[in-house]
């Protein structure tokens, strides 16, 4: 284990985490995310949609 | 790029959005910054934005979880304050003395943050901003540092990187005064 692993490891054990740093649980976390985006996004256009109907 | 080396960044809401649907495309910028030892930021109106569209509790905190895994646990929170919206619709007013168009391209959120950088950089150029909605910060108000161009089979993004520019917006602010 060389020098930087053994300092990630001690901030690990800290709580610290290094920004950008797309480890396994950024990128469990991200596919969440992604997933209320598209939910998000979604509502959105069908309100819009909706809206539209209703002006016609 | 060189230029963000050691520098506090802001990432854009639009940013944010982009790297949680297209992360694979996304991991050589975040890569790049984490290389340059960029230093993380959010700014208040950014978290706004980001989570306005959640309509559940659990929706609210994984959003804030992945902001808090994505930016770090050194991550910088900039505070809206009376000076920073002052300074904000100050620099509204210079936009649409520019051109009234920008009153409807550029939003309040966009605002606040040139406030921000403004706040930031009066003494050294320290704080950035990299969004991919380009047109939000026009280059008589802010300097472009670099470009990074990300593709995939459906999609390119532009990510701009963006400084204030000091001596234009002071230009621009006698008008005002």
């Amino acid at each position: 284990m060389n020098k930087s692993s053994k300092q990630v490891n001690q901030n690990s054990k800290k709580g610290y985490r290094p920004a950008y740093h797309f480890d396994d649980a950024l990128r469990a976390l991200t596919e969440d995310v992604r997933k209320i985006i598209e939910k998000e996004e979604k509502e959105q256009n069908q309100m819009e949609l909706s809206y539209g109907s209703n002006k016609k | 790029m060189d230029q963000i080396k050691n520098k506090h960044l802001i990432l854009d809401t639009n940013l944010l959005i982009s790297i949680a649907k297209n992360t694979d495309v996304f991991l050589d910028f975040t890569k790049k910054i984490e290389r340059l030892n960029v230093k993380s930021v959010i700014d208040q109106s950014i978290k706004f934005e980001f989570l306005r569209g959640c309509s559940t509790k659990t929706d609210i905190q994984t959003k804030e979880k992945w902001l808090d895994y994505l930016l770090g646990s050194n991550r910088m929170e900039l505070p809206v304050d009376k000076n920073i919206f002052e300074k904000a619709r100050l620099i509204s007013n210079i936009y649409c003395r520019k051109n009234p168009r920008y009153l409807k391209q550029i939003s309040f959120g966009d605002c606040l943050i040139a406030a921000q950088m403004l706040k930031y950089n009066s003494t050294r150029d320290s704080l950035y901003i990299a969004t991919i909605d380009n047109n939000d910060f026009p280059t008589f108000i802010f300097n472009r540092v670099g470009i990074i161009t990300l593709y995939d089979d459906n999609n390119i993004f532009n990510i701009g990187i963006y400084g204030i520019n000091q001596k234009s917006f002071a230009d621009k602010e006698k008008d005002f005064i």
